[in-house]
């Protein structure tokens, strides 16, 4: 989205009352706003979803109530209250046709059937989606086979229930296509896809429920051996800003981390086009300028509040306990939960439990020390070290359980209060 | 065409050649109009033997059973112009705003509620059943006034709602099971002037009963015969064969849930409500 598309967004989004006249305090009779900088752009205020929550859908939506085409929702498993969203059409999947040319069914657990269904229609076919119930995957899957199912647009964390049913009667070799959304793919995950359906191309997409137009960030390249496994780039729609700890822009340079910021808005009707919308989501930026798509490319490394603990004197990071599995591929797969349990008196954590995915015979005490050793808490300082100055408690590690029926994502860090 | 007790008789000639047609089309036998009606064990074997053909087949795929563990349970191709048009009456005649729909994943139903729901202007959220808690918020801070819901999820729901201090949403329309037990009104919605209509599918997504806006009123468990279908009471039997564009029409499916035509309506159709 360049310049003008967003100078002429604000303008319409203030033209008339509503959502954002209000969020940017303006006055009855004031003209609609108008950014003619990158300076007067970057001033506007960054809208969060508790600006969002503190408004009805009818105050929030450009569009009257009949003109909105479907609600969408967070599934409210974080814990906090449900953001409602009007959507209108906006949907759409061309990116997909980069890597596949869809002749048959596919099975969905994606926002929203119709939609999907769309994706088929549009290109000639039958609306083939079935929608994946997860917890009913058997039949899901038995009609996803009647139908003649070669695609497979889902939750990540569908994926395992999807697999093991489809290997029981025999179809994960006709799977031709894998669009993946919601949590951040880890390379054993990738490795069970890749294992599971070998005939697939497997795709992530970025997209969020909050957000009108979302998937916004779209596949550079297929997964593959290929490091970093999941490589987005924005929409043509979509406008990303990347900003540090103080809310302040970063420049999209390779290497550079921060929280994204986005704008999603395609054009008319649109019930609501989010302008600087801080996701939460935490992306590294891998080419400033990608050779393919010209924007910076980036990849998703976690959620800046949820995937963090902070130790006095330090922080542990999800992605660093990630990395650190890694190194340990013959005793533990990359899957954890990182169990912190806070005191009532203590601001800090008063013991830390990862709950690791073992592979065969191992001592688990062992592994927890050597984790211990090389997870890196602070620039010069692993955890092993804090927990020698008794700043934090020693490490422990416990199995982690496959559960087949989980139908939730995985929170890498679950916090307990005693 | 023979009218008797304002049912139809389906003796025609046509009718059989119709179905013998769609038949051949799927690859499947035809056993069921020699030997004049369709067991639901029939029922499954003929859905079985067609699901080879089905991905090619134009057609939109629903199961063939409300209970997703049954030993019998296949796909059942619809047509893909199917329209829901007893919904649609429902929706437009309470005049609902935002829908929610609390059924089954694994019914299959969301896109064509979204076409109803397109039509009769009123955005669709949908709601898994289990997550009473997002259904409430959408009822506290979204708006929705009307419900499409699984019946036999409703009493759960209605009671979360009361729990919550939650007002009950003034418009809904309940799915039964035919081979519920009973199909009934949760008592929270019986008692409270909600306006309800109600449906009975033979299977999730294929409307066999229904209710006129004069039905719907008194909020009891009578009903309509569906358009879609032409249905033959012989006594404690009732047969039913696709009237409709179904692709794979039944032919005299013998149900085992028998009912009984109790008189005619005001609006025209007869009344039937289920033999005890």
């Amino acid at each position: 989205m360049n310049f003008e598309r967003l100078r002429s967004l604000v303008e319409i989004a203030t033209s008339q009352e509503g959502f954002y006249r209000r969020f940017y305090k303006m006055k009855d009779l004031d003209a609609p706003r108008s950014v003619s900088s990158w300076s007067e752009w970057r001033a506007l205020p960054m809208l969060t979803k508790k600006d969002l929550l503190a408004v009805t859908l009818s105050e929030r939506s450009l569009l009257p109530i009949p003109d909105i085409d479907h609600l969408f929702s967070s599934s409210g498993t974080t814990g906090t209250f449900p953001l409602f969203n009007p959507r209108t059409q906006l949907l759409e999947y061309e990116f997909r046709t980069r890597f596949y040319k869809p002749r048959g069914a596919a099975l969905s657990s994606m926002p929203v059937p119709h939609q999907q269904e769309r994706f088929l229609k549009e290109r000639g076919l039958p609306p083939r989606v079935i929608v994946l119930d997860p917890r009913n995957p058997a039949i899901s899957v038995a009609l996803a086979r009647a139908a003649g199912v070669e695609a497979l647009f889902v939750f990540l964390h569908h994926v395992p229930l999807i697999a093991e049913h489809m290997k029981r009667i025999g179809i994960a070799k006709q799977i031709r296509y894998i669009n993946t959304t919601g949590e951040v793919c880890t390379r054993s995950m990738y490795r069970y896809m890749a294992d599971t359906f070998p005939n697939a191309v497997i795709v992530a997409q970025y997209g969020m429920s909050d957000i009108e137009n979302s998937p916004m960030g779209v596949p550079c390249y297929p997964m593959s051996d290929r490091e970093p496994l999941q490589v987005f780039h924005a929409k043509e729609d979509v406008f990303l800003e990347l900003i540090d700890e103080h809310g302040d822009v970063i420049e999209p340079t390779s290497g550079a981390e921060g929280e994204v910021v986005i704008t999603a808005y395609r054009g008319e009707p649109a019930a609501f086009p989010t302008i600087r919308y801080r996701t939460g989501d935490a992306a590294r930026v891998i080419e400033s300028a990608c050779q393919e798509h010209g924007t910076w490319s980036f990849t998703i490394i976690g959620r800046i509040a949820d995937d963090f603990v902070k130790i006095p004197g330090g922080m542990l990071k999800a992605d660093e306990v990630e990395r650190v599995m890694r190194l340990f591929p013959d005793r533990v797969s990359e899957a954890f939960e990182l169990h912190v349990y806070g005191g009532k008196d203590s601001h800090y954590p008063v013991r830390i439990v990862l709950r690791v995915e073992t592979r065969g015979d191992v001592d688990i005490a062992l592994l927890a020390s050597e984790i211990s050793t090389h997870l890196r808490v602070s620039p010069s300082n692993t955890y092993a070290d804090f927990a020698a100055r008794k700043s934090v408690p020693s490490l422990i590690c416990e199995p982690l359980l496959r559960e087949e029926g989980r139908t939730g994502k995985r929170k890498r860090v679950v916090r307990h209060i005693d | 065409m023979n009218y008797d007790a304002g049912m139809v008789s389906v003796e025609t000639e046509a009718l059989k050649t119709h179905v013998q047609d769609r038949y051949k089309v799927w690859g499947v036998p035809d056993t069921c109009l020699r030997n004049g009606l369709t067991t639901e064990v029939d029922f499954a074997a003929i859905l079985s033997a067609a699901e080879g053909r089905m991905p090619t087949m134009p057609c939109r795929i629903f199961p063939s059973s409300f209970d997703p563990n049954d030993a019998y349970i296949h796909a059942f191709p619809r047509s893909l112009e199917w329209n829901w048009q007893t919904l649609e009456q429902a929706l437009d005649r309470m005049k609902a705003r935002i829908v929610m729909t609390r059924i089954p994943h694994f019914w299959q139903l969301e896109s064509p509620i979204h076409a109803v729901c397109r039509r009769a202007k009123a955005p669709i959220f949908t709601n898994e059943p289990e997550n009473m808690l997002v259904g409430a918020a959408a009822i506290a801070s979204a708006g929705v006034d009307a419900i499409v819901h699984d019946a036999l999820f409703a009493p759960a729901f209605t009671s979360y709602l009361q729990e919550w201090n939650i007002t009950i949403p003034q418009k809904w329309v309940l799915i039964h099971n035919m081979y519920s037990p009973e199909w009934t009104v949760p008592s929270p919605l019986e008692d409270s002037p909600v306006q309800i209509a109600q449906e009975v599918h033979i299977s999730p997504g294929v409307p066999v009963l229904y209710q006129c806006e004069i039905l719907s009123r008194d909020k009891a468990s009578r009903f309509h015969v569906s358009e879609d279908f032409f249905a033959e009471i012989e006594g404690q039997d009732v047969f039913l064969t696709s009237a409709g564009n179904d692709p794979l029409p039944v032919y005299r499916l013998k149900l085992s849930i028998p009912f009984r035509v109790i008189g005619s309506c005001t609006c025209g159709m007869d009344i039937v409500e289920r033999s005890s």
